[in-house]
């Protein structure tokens, strides 16, 4: 008898145990409830500390297994002493309806380079059904000014687009006045100064290893999180110095240059945001709000263009959305692959979201060990070639770079100012972009890549040597220092890295310069032939000044800012190959000889007499006026920059150090950070 | 940490300057102030103006001269002056460091005596920019002659240049070459750093651009002297540095002395020096941190731990077992990547013990590809380079020939510099010498040829220069740059004695109209000085013995050499005998001051560039005993060279008497449609317009049609009307796109 009710016993209890799940047997958890994140650390003597309650919002006990920093030492998230100690040993157990509290701190070293901590502490609980959650972190250092350098780039990016805001509600409502120009100029210097202030304060050392993903200067907030997108932006070697860059040159093109006889308000506006739009797609860490910028960006400077631009500017402009739109579509693409593909990761909040449009978020995702097709092809590969189509659409390269001439030969001078700092630059920093995301496919790349922007420099650098506008040369010019840059980010050396990432602002600020010089001539002239103008040291010397320090700059001299990076250009091409370092001088020197037949012709000898005599140099008694007042204060600050750059070229290349460091091993993973003489010359390997 | 060498080679001795930088800067300064001066003058002011900017222009030249005379000469053959470190990229290091030497001294020298001749020649004709830009580029060319890296030498190079194109009135046909020759440079070196890269571990060699520093402890007979009571290397030791080879036998020091030893370190500039376990650095009298550069600096003798610190975020270099007996100066030097010719030559030079130099193997072992190598590649992108910068004087501008000479000749330094580089390649060295030596004839062809009195100077002035390549590299450089050196000064001299000349751009047109008698004699002198001096003779004797490689038969060398003197010689003879010889009724009033000056400077110049010795240069002998070793030293090539020399000679008899008949049936139409085709031929063949025009037909039209097939764009299309309307549009599309999303941005929030 006993027997027999043992065994109906063990009947019964199986079939209860196949009925019901596992689970239902267990013994009933708590319920995790986190505050809402991300936790401030507030400054507490050398230390920041904080806190965040856990709740138990459920009738049974809940078990914490685990309460950590989400960092490891190969992952490094978060700079180093941030420590977090709940309420009591682990396991730790919460009562029904109380909480704990965990502590958090940061102490910093007097060698710590982050001046910033974002990060998250991840809960482990026996609460199955809420699995791990997190809650985020924030902790700022002081900085000079409180909440404008706590906020520097927000600050850099409101301030124009809420200026911009207010001007087209008073062009749309009929207003017209000059204290828009004012007010343009106020925002474009108080801008200058902040950025100036955030590149010398700016580490160049930080690399991934200090934690915050290597980034400084972070903003880092909620936007559309249902979508996975955040409001995140932040400074890096990529963007810092071209920052800076384009908020100088926005303010000397407006200082510098009188506003459009009709729509000046309309043309400030646009000015406004296409600059705001600049900087933020530079800035930017999130891929919608990338893209966002971008498109703001395209759009503003399109419309300006049309509007502004001179009696060919309708072609220009559509030839440049020809290129634009299908390079915007192309880097979009890219990304979607790419975000449909993520892993699951946490919000600045410490939400979990499926997938993230964090561009930081998708650089650790291993995509290589992903399996997926896009037209039969491997994602991976797809989404580089995509995004690298787009980013040299972009940056105009060859075949594509006619539309960069174009528009700078049409644009008017402080909008071609602008254009050649912003267009070009978010197209190269979007190849550096995409190749920090999918460094495999970059290596992957890197010969047919090199080919390609040697090709491209030397096809515009040819182009630009048979031109006699030096607007059109302009942009071939820039488009054959595009190439170059290509072609160093794909010697995948250290040099080539740090060549790139060097390359961008100080071509951008070379260009610029260029740019306003010859904007300011042409408009004294009513000229576009650079070759029927000469004389121009003897009758403005100023300006010849601004013109050939520009013009050497574009041609990327010697002691100037892109002339030691096509130096370090030429350094990183060797391994790649003889032929490929052949072809960077073979570039160099061409492009030398395009910009320097017109600069120096423009710039030597005597006034033709039908320019002295002309309508136009009437009312000075046959004279090319030369710059004064403001126009001189503005270029010459701008000249100083780029002078600057040329004789202190460390300002660049320390800025840049800390993305050599980091993309350098990513590129060219065998060796201790660079390639060896071994893998680049094997025929003579022991 | 990294690993170190311990080498001994010949090493020239280093001393610190403190004011080297003074010679380019003071001329630097002179053209800011000529060009102040220029700026703020008032119009009624401009002669006076004129004449404060000339001022400021020789105040600059001669100061600058003072100073490279008041430096002080020990016995050390360098002198170095770290100005700067200017960036580095990944793990190779740029520093802006000027080094004296006696090459370099020769070049600034001659700059500096053109300079000064050209701003007494120019004292009535000067023109305001031509104070400010000739200082300035002697100042780049100054920078050129003495910078230790081959980037800065192009960065001094690009500012000479850029300033003569200026000056010049849109020098263009040269400046483009000279970017060219740039780029030619600046690859070589880039290829000689990698090619340099490199390290020993484990008995192995493992090449990485990671900068090292060894030890180099003077001559071998020293270094034996040396070792022989130096310290065994501990086998033990876990640094993975470098073995001393077995065979080397040390034995065991006394180091009990207690005496003083020194240490010169010229490597990675900027660095703090920490001696054995201190944790703090090696600090001065003055209780300063040293820094590298440093000369004899005192340390205890002994056996020490040395370890630089670079500044920036690089990795320290450690140099374990550095023995260093009393009164002994042990020398450190760079080993790895660089772009100094200078510490490319101490490497080169450093070898083992007992002979054998492991970094010169290693270079040679560099290949780019099969069969050739790195060091090929680098020594003849460099030498071609420098070649390409000499040569493109032939494109000077008439009143600009001095000008462009001047910013030119510091290329012969670099050339000089590359000389330990060629040694070991002497195929490179023999196909430039043969290229140089062509160039040399055709050019001086071209002088004997020419129409005008500018195009003669302008053919001997390029061919001079291409001679100066050969002479270097046929192992005479001494002789090729005091050859240099005075062809530079007289070409100063001639171009002046040239613009007094009252006739047309023709020869024939001068042939009835006197220049001024003390402007004869200064062409007498300087085509002399050009055509027949000692050195000359000697850059011909090296021709005739040199045959690099067995490729380059050194009678080749000599022909084409002995025929562009001679078709120089003729040419400028030519011009004189045209110009000043022919007796005219219209005699010039005056012979002004100017040209005995210009007179003076030029004899003064030329002959203390004759009397300076040879030795100084790095030749064992003297010229005279160079030229008369050179005729006896008659081997068995020496024979056959000899029965050839006939030969050449007749040939070149036949030439010049051929050229002479040509040219004495000329008339001045026929010389003018001469002038005419022949200009036009040259101009097709090199005019960097005719490609550009290539290209863009090939390109931008390609590329235009690409665009117009993608964007559906026609350049014929009207532009489009514009209208507020659109504007307004467009406005609140761009303003709604920041607005949606901030809101979007405070919803979440």
């Amino acid at each position: 008898m006993k027997t027999l009710i043992r065994a109906l016993s063990i009947a019964v209890g199986l079939t209860l145990c196949l009925i019901f799940p596992a689970r239902a047997l267990a013994a009933p958890s708590g319920h995790i409830t986190i505050e809402r994140g991300p936790v401030e650390l507030s400054q507490s003597g050398g230390s920041y500390k904080g806190g965040f309650a856990i709740d138990n919002t459920a009738d049974t006990p809940l078990v914490l297994s685990r309460v950590a920093v989400r960092s490891d030492a190969d992952d490094p998230r978060v700079p180093r002493n941030v420590t977090v100690e709940p309420e009591g040993a682990m396991p730790l157990t919460i009562a029904p309806h109380t909480r704990k509290r965990v502590n958090i701190a940061w102490t910093p070293e007097p060698t710590t380079r982050q001046r910033q901590l974002l990060g998250h502490v991840v809960v482990t609980s026996s609460d199955e059904s809420s699995g791990e959650v997190a809650v985020g972190l924030r902790a700022q250092m002081p900085t000079p000014l409180g909440v404008v350098t706590d906020h520097a780039l927000s600050t850099l990016l409101l301030l124009p687009l809420l200026g911009a805001l207010a001007a087209i509600a008073l062009y749309l409502r009929g207003i017209s006045t000059r204290s828009v120009r004012a007010a343009a100029i106020a925002i474009t210097v108080t801008q200058s100064a902040l950025a100036l202030w955030m590149w010398h304060a700016f580490d160049g050392s930080v690399t991934r290893a200090d934690g915050n993903d290597g980034l400084q200067f972070v903003e880092h907030a909620a936007w559309l999180s249902r979508a996975g997108a955040e409001y995140f932006v932040g400074a890096d070697a990529a963007n810092v110095a071209v920052i800076a860059i384009i908020a100088i040159v926005s303010a000397v093109g407006l200082v510098a240059t009188a506003p459009p006889a009709r729509d000046a308000v309309a043309f400030d506006a646009l000015y406004l945001i296409a600059q705001a739009s600049g900087i933020g797609a530079l800035a930017a860490q999130d891929a919608l709000l990338w893209l966002s910028c971008i498109a703001t960006l395209t759009l503003s400077v399109g419309f300006a263009l049309a509007h502004f631009g001179d009696a060919t500017a309708a072609v220009s402009v559509r030839r440049a959305l020809g290129s634009l739109v299908p390079g915007f579509a192309a880097i979009a693409g890219a990304l979607v692959i790419l975000h449909l593909h993520a892993d699951k990761t946490l919000l600045a909040s410490g939400a979990t979201v499926a997938r993230s449009w964090s561009l930081p978020e998708l650089a650790r995702v291993s995509f290589v060990l992903k399996s997926g097709t896009v037209f039969g092809l491997p994602f991976v590969k797809v989404a580089y070639a995509l995004g690298v189509a787009g980013a040299l659409a972009y940056a105009g390269a060859f075949p594509v770079q006619s539309w960069l001439s174009g528009a700078l030969s049409s644009a008017p001078t402080a909008l071609g100012a602008l254009l050649v700092v912003t267009v070009p630059t978010v197209g190269l920093h979007a190849l550096a972009r995409i190749t920090m995301t999918l460094p495999e496919a970059a290596r992957w790349a890197a010969t047919p890549l090199l080919a390609l922007g040697l090709a491209s420099a030397l096809a515009s650098a040819l182009s630009a040597a048979a031109q006699r506008d030096p607007g059109r040369a302009l942009g071939l010019a820039v488009a054959a220092q595009t190439g170059l840059a290509v072609a160093a980010l794909a010697s995948s050396t250290q040099q080539g890295v740090m060549a790139f990432f060097v390359l961008i602002p100080a071509r951008a600020a070379g260009c610029a310069l260029f740019a306003l010089a010859w904007g300011h001539l042409r408009d004294r002239l009513r000229v576009r032939d650079g070759l029927a103008i000469r004389g121009l040291g003897a009758h403005a010397p100023m300006l010849a000044v601004a013109l050939t320090l520009g013009g050497l700059s574009a041609m990327a001299a010697p002691l100037t800012g892109s002339g030691w990076a096509t130096m370090a250009t030429l350094l990183a091409a060797v391994p790649r190959g003889f032929g490929a370092a052949a072809g960077v001088a073979l570039v160099w020197a061409t492009l030398a000889a395009a910009l320097g037949r017109l600069t120096l012709r423009i710039v030597s000898g005597s006034l033709p007499d039908t320019l002295r005599d002309s309508r136009e140099l009437e009312p000075h008694g046959g004279r090319v006026p030369d710059l004064r007042g403001r126009q001189l204060a503005a270029i010459a600050l701008l000249a100083l920059v780029v002078g600057a750059a040329g004789v202190y070229p460390g300002m660049l290349f320390s800025a840049a150090w800390g993305a050599a460091r980091d993309l350098g091993p990513a590129l060219n993973p065998k060796g201790p950070g660079e390639i060896s003489l071994a893998d680049a010359f094997p025929a003579q390997e022991r | 940490m990294r690993a170190v060498l311990d080498l001994y080679g010949p090493l020239h001795g280093l001393s610190l300057a403190a004011w080297l930088w003074l010679v380019p800067g003071l001329p630097l300064i002179g053209a800011l102030l000529a060009g102040y001066i220029g700026l703020t003058a008032l119009p009624r002011e401009g002669e006076v103006a004129a004449a404060r900017q000339l001022l400021a222009w020789r105040a600059g030249v001669g100061l600058s001269a003072a100073a490279l005379a008041l430096i002080r000469w020990g016995h050390d053959l360098q002198q170095l002056q770290h100005l700067a470190r200017i960036f580095r990229v990944g793990r190779i290091e740029l520093s802006a460091d000027l080094l004296l030497d006696p090459v370099s001294l020769l070049t600034a020298s001659s700059v500096l005596l053109a300079s000064g001749a050209l701003s007494f020649g120019r004292a009535g004709a000067a023109r305001p920019r031509d104070s400010v830009l000739i200082p300035l580029a002697t100042s780049g060319a100054l920078v050129a002659a003495l910078a230790d890296a081959v980037p800065i030498a192009v960065l001094g190079g690009l500012v000479a240049s850029l300033s003569g194109a200026i000056v010049a009135s849109a020098h263009l046909r040269a400046f483009c070459i000279h970017r060219f020759s740039d780029a030619l440079l600046l690859l070589g070196a880039a290829t000689l750093a990698w090619a340099l890269g490199g390290g020993f571990g484990a008995g192995e060699f493992t090449s990485d651009m990671s900068p090292r520093i060894a030890i180099e402890s003077g001559s071998h007979d020293d270094a034996r002297a040396t070792a022989a009571r130096s310290l065994p290397m501990d086998d033990d030791d876990d640094d993975d540095g470098p073995r001393r080879p077995a065979s080397a036998g040390p034995k065991p020091l006394d180091l009990t002395g207690g005496g003083k030893a020194s240490l010169t370190i010229a490597a990675l500039p900027g660095s703090l020096i920490f001696l054995d376990e201190s944790k703090t650095p090696l600090l001065s009298a003055e209780k300063i941190p040293v820094r590298t550069p440093v000369v004899r600096l005192s340390i205890p003798a002994g056996l020490h731990v040395v370890r630089l610190r670079p500044p920036g975020a690089g990795e320290d270099s450690l140099l374990s077992h550095v023995v260093a007996t009393t009164g002994q100066d042990v020398r450190i030097i760079a080993v790895g990547p660089t772009t100094s010719l200078r510490e490319t030559a101490e490497q080169l030079a450093a070898s083992w013990l007992q002979g054998d130099r492991p970094l010169r193997t290693d270079l040679l072992s560099h290949e780019a590809w099969p069969g050739t190598r790195l060091s090929t590649l680098a020594a003849l992108a460099i030498a071609l380079g420098a070649l390409l910068r000499l040569v493109s004087l032939a494109y000077s501008v008439r009143d600009f020939v001095g000008v462009s000479a001047l910013i030119s000749l510091p290329m012969l330094t670099l050339l000089t510099r590359l000389s330990p580089l060629l040694t070991v390649e002497p195929a490179v060295a023999g196909m430039v010498a043969a290229a140089a030596a062509l160039c040399a004839l055709v050019l001086a062809a071209r002088a004997a040829t020419a129409s005008d009195g500018h195009g003669a100077l302008v053919g001997v002035a390029a061919s001079k220069a291409a001679l100066s390549v050969v002479g270097v590299l046929a192992g005479a450089p001494g002789a090729a740059l005091l050859d240099a050196g005075i062809t530079l000064v007289a070409i100063v001299a001639l171009e002046q004695a040239l613009a007094t000349t009252t006739g047309g751009p023709l020869l024939a047109a001068n042939a009835s109209k006197n220049a001024p008698s003390g402007w004869n004699r200064v062409f007498v002198f300087a085509t002399l000085a050009i055509t027949a001096s000692a050195p000359i003779a000697t850059e011909l004797v090296a021709a005739l013995g040199f045959s690099g490689a067995k490729a380059v038969p050194g009678v080749a060398l000599l022909g084409a050499s002995l025929s562009a003197v001679a078709l120089g010689a003729f040419g400028l003879a030519r011009v004189h005998a045209m110009s000043f010889a022919t007796r005219s009724k219209d005699q010039p009033a005056t012979t002004p001051v100017k040209a005995w000056i210009a007179a003076a400077a030029s004899l003064i110049g030329a002959a203390c560039l004759l009397g300076f010795d040879a030795r100084a240069i790095g030749s064992d002998a003297s010229l005279a005993s160079r030229v008369v070793g050179h005729a006896l030293d008659a081997g068995p090539a020496n024979d056959l060279q000899s029965s050839v020399a006939p030969v050449t000679l007749l040939w070149l008899g036949l030439t010049l008497g051929a050229l002479a008949l040509a040219r004495s049936r000329y008339t001045q139409a026929g010389v003018a449609g001469r002038s005419e085709r022949s200009d036009a031929s040259m101009g097709a063949a090199w005019a960097i317009a005719k490609p550009a025009a290539l290209a863009d037909l090939a390109l931008v039209h390609a590329e235009a049609l690409l665009a117009r097939l993608t964007s559906k764009v026609s350049d014929d299309q009207p532009p489009a009307e514009r209208s507020r309307g659109r504007l307004v549009w467009g406005l609140v599309v761009v303003g709604a796109l920041p607005v949606v999303a901030i809101i979007a941005s405070w919803v979440e929030r």
